[in-house]
């Protein structure tokens, strides 16, 4: 109990620190009205021009939603925590927490989910009001089940990132500068999880090969349940391939962490 | 002329220690360059769904497309690898007081602050991957351009990049009188994405507004056009008095914040 009420603090720490920069956070989320106006006037330029009712299996609404959907999406699940992380573990800050009585991992995913809700919230309605103005489906009990639905893959995206970001964090303890790193995962999340484009439209061969990586489970996948565009076989198992992917990357991430501190030489801080 | 000396062989020495410092840390610059990668891989998806779905713009073959983005690529290169990350760093210096050193320096503190540090890995990985790609759409394409229409073209190249540094001072000059201007400025970074298409592919209010009013598609959009010998004469020469315009209004602007400007610090 009392464990608990530590990654409470932790977590209402990171919920006001979001609370405080929420001017910057409307600011972010207008700045994605850019790269929705590229993308939406390119499909609706793509529908006119072929003229057919669906391509790749999606309706041009359907399109449309996934395409607002999976933007405001990766501005809720990319994070800059390996920034973060790797900045404690060089700039000597990883000292303070590694004398005290909890786990860092821990306080660092409580303080990223404190951050969220507030993101999640403002988002969740948004992609609400857009279930009003673009139905999907004709019966639109329909399309808020599957935003019910959808929420537990997005919040299980939300762990992924987190742990996938966290391992690469961890490199901080043998090289100098992760700076590069944090960019480069950011950029290949928008590409493999399917960020810009639905993975389904893409070449073959990264269809191929992004069915091998965790990458489609942080954003696609919870777009296509968000959307409806799923049976609920691939639903049950996409959640368990999810589920599956966390505990892999949550074990490993342990494991890098506690060879790192082993090897880490506390200086500064 | 002997100003102009001075201020090439001062850029000479800005080059020289960018390359310098970039050499110290080469894993850094590999880095970079495949970071750069990633993003271009970003730009190539819009190309293949184009490709993909035989989207045609303006009555255009997707190749023109894959020109356009080949000459948006080079223009971005260009501009981020010679001002971005120097313009970046005007909103921090202010707030932080940096500028009171700056202001002291026997040089003009705009040609410093928007020149001091070389992007390579971003120059390099644009412009190599941009004229490639306009190699290729020209291999594909009704090349129609005369030897002036090349002159042209390089001429309206950097036309584009003063175009782009113009306008992306202006929101960090904003930091003089407010402090602070994140916001502001992580919108009108984004506004660079809006050129990731052509502007034909918008309608025609949208294209008026940001042609004359907010000159965005005045960046990268004419360029290619020329190329293919089918650029309205209009465009042509706003594309002259557009740098000019904006130029005289930043400049303006710039003084007055020096003016304006008292340290907030030390």
């Amino acid at each position: 109990m009392n464990s608990l009420l530590k990654y409470k603090r932790a977590y209402a720490l990171g919920l006001k620190s979001k609370l405080e920069y929420r001017f910057d956070f409307l600011m972010s989320i207008a700045s994605c009205a850019f790269t929705l106006i590229v993308l939406t006037t390119l499909w609706r330029a793509i529908f006119s021009n072929s003229g057919a009712e669906k391509l790749y299996g999606y309706s041009f609404q359907q399109m449309l939603f996934y395409v607002i959907s999976s933007t405001l999406l990766s501005k809720m699940i990319t994070t800059d925590i390996m920034n973060v992380i790797s900045n404690d573990i060089k700039d000597g800050g990883l000292n303070k927490f590694l004398v005290q009585p909890f786990s860092y991992s821990k306080y660092r995913l409580s303080v990223l989910l404190g951050e969220k809700t507030c993101e999640a919230l403002i988002i969740l309605i948004l992609i609400i009001a857009l279930l009003i103005i673009l139905p999907l489906a004709s019966n639109s009990i329909i399309g808020f089940s599957s935003f019910l639905l959808s929420l537990i893959p997005i919040l299980l995206s939300t762990l992924l990132n987190f742990y996938l970001s966290f391992i690469l964090a961890t490199l901080a303890f043998w090289v100098t500068d992760t700076f590069y790193l944090n960019f480069g995962l950011n950029v290949v999340i928008l590409i493999l999880s399917g960020a810009i484009f639905p993975i389904d439209v893409l070449p073959k061969m990264i269809v191929n090969i992004s069915r091998f990586l965790p990458f489609q489970y942080i954003i696609f996948f919870p777009v296509k349940v968000l959307t409806g565009n799923y049976l609920t076989r691939e639903l049950s198992l996409g959640i368990l391939i999810q589920v599956g992917y966390i505990l892999i990357l949550g074990i490993a991430s342990k494991l890098f962490w506690n060879y790192g501190v082993s090897k880490h030489i506390a200086v500064g801080g | 002329m002997k100003a102009v000396k001075k201020y090439m062989r001062v850029y000479g020495l800005f080059v020289r220690h960018s390359i310098m410092s970039m050499m110290e840390y080469r894993a850094n610059f590999v880095a970079g360059v495949l970071v750069e990668c990633c993003f271009l891989t970003l730009k190539l998806m819009y190309v293949f769904v184009v490709f993909l779905t035989g989207l045609s713009i303006n009555n255009l073959s997707p190749y023109y497309v894959m020109l356009y983005v080949g000459n948006y690529t080079v223009i971005t290169g260009i501009y981020n690898g010679l001002f971005a990350e120097n313009l970046w760093w005007l909103p921090f210096n202010i707030k932080t007081g940096m500028l009171d050193l700056l202001l002291v320096k026997p040089i003009s503190i705009q040609f410093y602050i928007s020149t001091k540090k070389l992007s390579l890995p971003m120059l390099a990985a644009n412009v190599v991957t941009g004229i490639t790609m306009i190699i290729i759409a020209l291999c594909n394409i009704e090349f129609n351009a005369s030897v002036g229409g090349v002159i042209l073209y390089f001429l309206f190249l950097i036309c584009g990049v003063s175009i782009a540094y113009f306008l992306f001072l202006l929101p960090m000059l904003l930091s003089f009188w407010t402090i602070e201007s994140r916001g502001l400025i992580a919108i009108s970074d984004k506004a660079w994405d809006i050129n990731m298409m052509p502007m034909h592919i918008y309608g025609r209010y949208i294209q008026r507004l940001l042609v004359f009013i907010i000159p965005f598609f005045a960046i990268t959009n004419f360029q290619p056009l020329v190329l293919i010998d089918r650029l309205d004469f209009r465009y042509g020469v706003w594309m002259i008095l557009c740098p000019l315009i904006l130029g005289f209004i930043s400049r303006v602007l710039f003084r007055r914040g020096v003016r304006k400007y008292e340290s907030a610090n030390g």
